[in-house]
């Protein structure tokens, strides 16, 4: 309830502050930029929200430092 | 002043609260046993050593972003992988300081979720940040003379209850190594956010010693809190420890006062605060570079629901968490943070004698 509530809030003040001008001013290339961070964000939080925890994580990336991270505890 | 320029001296304060902030939350280099004031005084070389190659590179593209340089030095499109690569780092420590604050702030207020916890910290961040860069070194201004005040104060109550015996170095050169390298990732590589703060600075050639000056204090105070948390603590206990400082605060007493640490909680929490704001501003104007935008206002709100969502998505837990911050994260950020600056001064110096 208080992810909807908050992604709810998030959105409505950038419509508001940013979303408008945006359209307004033309800047379509911009508005491109911002819904695909837009699109990002929102799918995680609604996995979030549903539990879905088999989206692409950041945290895999820090697995390629694992065998140096070996090397360097047991060394 | 311009909402956009910053002064020489709110870089430095900038510097000061982000090494600060970015430590206080974490355990000192463990790795290194008892030697871990000492690995932090070692590590502390490899911040000197960023903060000499941005500004190396800053006198040599006055007035230009990281990411712009290395477009122009490596071309535009590994230039811009090249940037991503850096930015990476940024968002790595972006995510694991609103972690940091939020872990903290959970132990004092424990009937409080995560996820409202995150947006009360990244909300008078966003607000912040939609204000101008002016604002962070405004607010640098204010804190970090607080903060000097308070930290002090917090090193004089806890110096009487140190213990010499604990603070000998063992004669272990690997552990110190490990301890240097752990400590050279968290919080020295945070050095390398600098690089989205030095373009805006107006007064840079004239007054960048200031710069290196406040460095030096905060290595001084890095190293002093892990002379005071060994120290009180012992090794044996600071492996267990999650809030070493927290502990060692906590064994103070004034006069019949208790829970003395809480008053120094302002400190520690302003600080990291700081350390996390840097960290999202830094993401905003790397974003700005990367896509070269006129202005970064549009991104502000996504990046930092983005930051809210990703710190719960990559850190599930806090036993992994806690894990992944002995050498997984500081690895994560020091690669990128050390490896982009040299890159790009080598290819400038070499075109440079060509």
């Amino acid at each position: 309830m208080l992810m909807w509530l908050i992604l709810l809030v998030f959105i409505a003040v950038y419509i508001k502050l940013e979303a408008i001008g945006l359209y307004q001013r033309r800047q379509f290339p911009e508005m491109a930029l911002a819904g695909f961070l837009w699109v990002v964000v929102l799918t995680y939080a609604i996995a979030l929200q549903l539990g879905v925890y088999n989206l692409p994580n950041p945290s895999k990336v820090f697995d390629l430092f694992r065998p140096l991270i070996k090397v360097v505890i047991s060394g | 002043m311009n909402e956009k320029t910053l002064s020489s001296q709110q870089t430095a304060f900038l510097l000061f609260m982000i090494l600060l902030g970015g430590s206080y939350v974490h355990v000192p280099p463990t790795l290194a046993h008892q030697s871990a004031w000492l690995s932090a005084l070692g590590g502390s070389l490899v911040g000197a050593y960023l903060i000499l190659v941005l500004l190396h590179l800053q006198s040599l593209f006055p007035q230009t972003s990281l990411i712009r340089m290395s477009e122009k030095l490596l071309g535009k499109v590994p230039g811009k992988i090249v940037g991503l690569l850096y930015l990476w780092a940024v968002f790595i420590m972006a995510i694991s300081l609103l972690q940091d604050n939020c872990i903290i702030l959970v132990v004092m207020f424990p009937l409080l979720t995560c996820l409202f916890l995150r947006v009360t910290l990244i909300s008078p961040a966003v607000y912040t940040i939609y204000k101008g860069v002016s604002s962070i070194g405004r607010l640098g201004e204010l804190f970090t003379w607080l903060t000097l005040i308070l930290t002090l104060l917090a090193f004089i109550i806890t110096i009487p209850r140190v213990q010499p015996a604990f603070l000998s170095p063992l004669g272990n050169p690997a552990a110190i190594a490990k301890g240097v390298l752990q400590v050279a990732g968290w919080p020295f590589s945070m050095v390398g956010l600098l690089a989205f703060f030095l373009p805006l600075v107006n007064d840079l050639p004239d007054k960048k010693k200031v710069i290196y000056w406040w460095y030096l204090l905060a290595v001084v105070i890095l190293v002093l809190k892990d002379v005071l948390i060994v120290g009180v603590l012992s090794p044996e206990i600071l492996l267990s420890s999650r809030y070493p400082l927290l502990e060692v605060l906590r064994l103070d007493t004034f006069g019949g006062f208790q829970r003395v640490e809480m008053f120094f909680f302002l400190a520690w929490f302003m600080m990291s605060f700081f350390a996390m704001l840097a960290a999202y501003q830094c993401l905003a104007l790397g974003g700005q570079a990367l896509f070269s935008l006129s202005n970064y206002g549009f991104l502000v709100i996504p990046l930092g629901l983005g930051l809210v969502v990703f710190s719960l998505y990559t850190f599930q837990s806090d036993i992994d968490f806690v894990s992944l911050r002995v050498l997984t994260l500081p690895l994560n950020s020091l690669i990128p943070m050390l490896f982009v600056p040299t890159l790009l001064l080598v290819v400038a110096k070499f075109r440079n004698n060509l």
